[in-house]
């Protein structure tokens, strides 16, 4: 029964994963005023000024952005030449490259919603995708370590 | 080693399981351990297919010896780790649990844990490979090669990549209650 319990916690379905992964603060370009700060449950933000960059979590940054009251601006570690350095990382080097924990989801929310707002998206998830391709086929290649392990761990969770 | 829940089903069907068990000492009234026998009483020396939870509390109690069973023998693990992704497990269903159990009972079964480990790290591989490009028409024969435990982590992984497209391609969808907040 217990175990039942700790299945189902564990095994979040993507959309909550997505819905986790917008907690991640963003940089938007408001073109909207506003005279006090926007006070959420997890902070306080604001207030806007057009054309002012501002940080504000990606659940705000997507919502102003479908009333087309911001621009989004894309993170650092989203720019087609760090995208570009980083798929060379995980394709040369064993080690995982220094990625946000929720990047995938995070990648997805920008480009599904703000795609008008960068110059290519479509490049962009094309290396995104790559990015995940390799770094899954690294993980299923590391499985050969399991063979030198001295124990056996089996924890069922289905 | 095995993650000890008193309320695991799996757990509590395997331990029933039977493994060949040598006795130390006569044990009287318990002639119907063995059902080739037509004596009361299981001799000294006596080789009998008991259950692992009972084979625990005799070795624990020093009346005897566990052996090692069938499917565990040196031929049969040979054969496995020659090429692991090509034996069938379909006979053994339940050969990690079974071997988990055995090993940490301890008493020379141990060795058990690691001959597990060479065959289910190239056996899982291939499963998360073969995930990807599973048929359900065609690929049926595959599926009944698998270990039950190999099968429950085959059809997750199958699962989870069909909902991870269907993630990426978006489009609508019902919304449900997420699990933590479901009562």
């Amino acid at each position: 029964m217990i175990n039942q319990e700790r299945q189902e916690f564990e095994q979040l379905s993507f959309p909550e994963i997505e819905f986790l992964a917008e907690e991640e603060i963003v940089d938007i370009i408001p073109s909207i005023r506003t005279e006090e700060e926007v006070d959420v449950v997890t902070g306080r933000y604001g207030p806007f000024r057009p054309g002012e960059q501002t940080q504000v979590p990606l659940w705000m940054a997507s919502l102003l952005r479908k009333k087309r009251q911001c621009t989004l601006c894309l993170p650092d570690w989203m720019r087609e030449d760090s995208l570009i350095q980083t798929l060379n990382y995980e394709q040369t080097q064993g080690q995982f490259s220094a990625l946000p924990f929720r990047y995938s989801e995070i990648a997805k929310l920008l480009l599904d919603t703000g795609s008008e707002d960068f110059q290519n998206s479509q490049k962009l998830r094309s290396l995104i995708h790559d990015i995940e391709l390799t770094r899954k086929t690294k993980l299923e290649a590391s499985i050969k370590q399991i063979e030198r392990a001295e124990e056996l761990r089996v924890v069922c969770h289905f | 080693m095995l993650t000890q829940d008193f309320y695991s089903i799996d757990q509590f069907l395997v331990s029933q399981q039977t493994v060949p068990f040598k006795f130390f000492q006569p044990a009287e009234s318990v002639g119907y351990l063995n059902p080739g026998g037509t004596d009361t009483t299981i001799n000294q020396g006596d080789i009998v297919n008991i259950p692992i939870w009972l084979a625990r509390s005799l070795v624990n109690n020093h009346f005897g010896q566990i052996l090692t069973p069938q499917c565990l023998e040196t031929s049969n693990k040979n054969m496995l780790i020659s090429d692991p992704t090509a034996c069938s497990l379909s006979e053994v269903p339940n050969i990690y649990e079974y071997g988990i159990q055995l090993a940490s009972i301890g008493s020379g079964m141990e060795d058990h844990r690691a001959f597990l480990t060479q065959i289910w790290g190239p056996r899982f591989q291939e499963i998360l490979t073969k995930s990807h490009t599973y048929n359900r028409e065609l690929d049926r024969s595959q599926i009944s090669r698998l270990s039950e435990l190999e099968k429950k982590i085959f059809a997750g992984s199958t699962d989870a990549i069909q909902q991870l497209e269907d993630w990426h391609a978006g489009g609508t969808e019902q919304l449900k209650a997420s699990k933590l907040a479901q009562t």
